[in-house]
């Protein structure tokens, strides 16, 4: 059932997960993680294409 | 609420979410209508730029031996053609539904990163910007839209056209990587009490998922184009194959990618079509988890197909034999999600065929075709056969247009009258529908007979004696009648924007939170946030409760928690700036600078740092502001206790 929600009295901030910038902070590491493996999958493939 | 009050917050909200004005206004702006509606309108650009090309190439293959395009042009028109469409008009324009759409979707007052968001509008500019100025300086690309090495090398492609490419591909990737943590922060944290995971639209949900992929499949083709720009600009040796390197690396990284693409355009088509059934169905969607699992199915599915895109590199067969299974999986979520729609339709006693509900039942048309075109290529005895034929392209085409632009143009449709409060006329809107559906499929339908008989795609013209004219001239006839279609939809769009019908908050009597603002919905969005108790709270016989106690003073919207939303707290938010801009601008000549010299790594980066340091300046008015305002987290704790 619908019902009126105040929100005057809660915080201007939360810590942790809480935060939009954690989940912003979150999305970037995925993306900066990825190109990581992305090289280290390259190097591997290389490794495996290249007599040494 | 009373109506003197409700009219005195509107008055206070529209105060503090004004942008400033004048060309610094145009320049700074952070709200997400706007800058989702120019994003629109610029990808809207591209389509229409890229189809102008297509149109070239069609008249050139229109008669065999045709000297109308030479050899070195029509590689840079389809080049161009692939890239435009793929990377400015596709991802960037379901990017941009989604950052108009999801903030009043899931009922917040903003997107939960405005600055960000606009940002990533100005660097898909000046990344198209820089396309084709390149192309006005027969520097466009010249090795098409997945642009394999070693054709794309400096060896086989001097010049900067490549470079100019690579460069386009890390423009465009970083503002879709940007735009979709974006949405993804937005539908996880900013969805308005009551809207439970469970409860969230289905298009919410297909622009999460899509983001997602988009987080996991764009990097590594940012990593490849890394790789191509050092190989040609410093010498590494990545793609060749005489010192190390490997030319198959490259099809790897860019499939890896390029799969997941195709996902990343068709998935918030789905979303669209999950939206727009209901509306003109009057009912509620049939089977929402099941839609919901089979998009999340799709999008790790659409991970491991990638080597389907590489039957003919003669890689083992075992292998290969995997991606054809994994290929043909992919069947199984695609139908399920058919089958919800159809019985969406079928449990409706009336069913509206106004023109959104047309491009989405030529949608079922047109996929079904593709995608049983597709099961055919995803049999690798019969790819060996098809590859790089025409067949593919009549496959692609069917797949991305009927899949992806169908339902978007039934969703410009749809959500035209809540962007701009104008009605588009109906009768034009089934004229261009009808030229649309019926040249496509005249100009695409033949393709797959070219193809079966041999004709090989990116050729710029063909022998007399081939046999192929008849069918090349009906494909071109039907490309000209798609080109009237588009011309009928933008002469329908510039009329309605002066002439058209006034809209109302909800023309379609749909249920979804967005139509319960009016239409074009204020820069705040809800003058208060609604509180809501099912997935279609316009549909419920109560309406939705409200949210009290936001401030209206300072630009805020409301955080709640991530899968039942209950109310967090409230986020202040930044206020309008031209950090942005000038940020895209130092990024962008750094970016351009790199297709010419790798100082400008170390040159652009000293402007980039500036620009960002800009950006994070606190401003004293703003602080003052949200201190002003400001209420710990204990704070609540000890009220609490009192």
């Amino acid at each position: 059932m619908s019902r009126n929600v105040d929100v005057a009295h809660l915080p201007t901030y939360g810590y942790g997960s809480r935060a939009l910038t954690w989940w912003g902070t979150g999305g970037m590491m995925v993306i900066e993680g990825t190109v990581f493996l992305g090289a280290i999958a390259a190097y591997l493939y290389l490794r495996t294409r290249t007599d040494l | 609420m009373t109506a003197n009050g409700c009219e005195a917050e509107a008055a206070a909200l529209d105060r503090t979410w004004a942008e400033p004005p004048g060309l610094h206004g145009w320049i700074a702006t952070i709200d997400h209508h706007r800058i989702g509606r120019r994003f629109i309108v610029t990808a809207f650009v591209f389509f229409v730029l890229a189809g102008l090309i297509a149109a070239a190439m069609r008249l050139q293959l229109a008669w065999a031996e045709n000297d109308l395009i030479g050899p070195d042009l029509y590689n840079q028109l389809f080049s161009m053609h692939g890239t435009a469409m793929m990377f400015l008009f596709a991802v960037p324009v379901m990017e941009a539904m989604g950052i108009y759409l999801v903030p009043i979707l899931v009922g917040a007052r903003a997107i939960a990163f405005p600055r960000l968001n606009a940002f990533s509008y100005w660097m898909l500019l000046f990344g198209g910007i820089m396309l084709f100025t390149a192309f006005l300086f027969d520097t466009a690309p010249e090795a098409g839209w997945f642009s394999y090495p070693p054709l794309a090398s400096s060896e086989f492609s001097a010049g900067k056209r490549q470079d100019v490419w690579s460069q386009l591909i890390t423009f465009s990737e970083m503002s879709a990587l940007l735009g979709a943590i974006n949405i993804i922060v937005t539908a996880f944290k900013l969805r308005t009490p009551g809207m439970s995971l469970g409860k969230t639209p289905l298009f919410v949900w297909a622009l999460v998922i899509t983001s997602f992929m988009i987080l996991f499949a764009m990097p590594t083709v940012m990593l490849g184009t890394g790789f191509l720009l050092t190989d040609r600009l410093v010498s590494t040796r990545f793609f060749d194959p005489s010192h190390g390197g490997d030319a198959l690396l490259w099809q790897h990284l860019f499939w890896f990618f390029g799969h997941p693409e195709v996902y990343i355009i068709f998935l918030p088509a789905l979303g669209m079509i999950s939206q727009i059934l209901p509306a003109f169905c009057r009912r509620r969607i049939f089977g929402y988890f099941g839609l919901l699992l089979a998009m999340g199915v799709t999008g790790v599915l659409s991970f491991g197909l990638w080597v389907h895109h590489m039957f003919a590199t003669g890689l083992p067969p075992i292998g290969m034999s995997f991606f054809t299974a994994a290929s043909f999986l992919i069947a199984i979520p695609t139908g399920l999600q058919i089958f919800c729609w159809i019985a969406t339709i079928s449990g409706s006693g009336e069913v509206r065929f106004a023109s959104p509900m047309l491009y989405v039942t030529a949608f079922f048309f047109i996929f079904i075709i593709g995608g049983l075109s597709g099961l055919m290529l995803g049999s690798m005895a019969l790819d060996q056969q098809l590859h790089d034929s025409y067949f593919v392209v009549a496959h692609l085409h069917y797949v991305l247009i009927g899949g992806a632009v169908f339902p978007l143009f039934g969703a410009f449709h749809y959500w035209f009258p809540k962007m701009t409060g104008r009605l588009l006329s109906e009768a034009l809107a089934r004229w261009s529908f009808w030229l649309f559906f019926i040249g496509f499929n005249v100009a695409f339908f033949p393709m797959h007979m070219l193809g079966l008989q041999g004709m090989t795609r990116r050729v710029y013209t063909y022998g007399a004696d081939a046999g192929w004219q008849v069918l090349n001239q009906v494909s071109t006839a039907g490309a000209l009648l798609i080109a009237m279609a588009v011309l009928l939809f933008i002469c329908n769009v510039w009329r309605s924007l002066r002439h058209g019908h006034q809209a109302g908050s909800n023309p379609w009597a749909a249920s979804t939170l967005e139509w319960f603002t009016p239409s074009p919905p204020p820069p705040y969005s809800f003058v208060r946030q609604r509180v809501v108790a099912s997935r279609d709270p316009l549909w419920d016989a109560e309406a939705p409760g409200e949210v009290t106690g936001l401030p209206v003073d300072v630009r805020s919207t409301l955080v709640t928690h991530l899968v039942d939303a209950r109310p967090d707290h409230v986020e202040l938010l930044v206020s309008p700036s031209v950090a942005p801009f000038l940020t895209a601008l130092a990024v962008s000549a750094m970016f351009i600078g790199t297709i010419y010299s790798p100082w400008a790594v170390v040159w652009g980066g000293v402007f980039v740092a500036a620009a960002l340091v800009y950006w994070f300046w606190p401003s004293r008015k703003e602080t003052e502001q949200h201190v002003s305002h400001e209420m710990k987290p204990w704070d609540d704790l000890k009220k609490a206790r009192s």
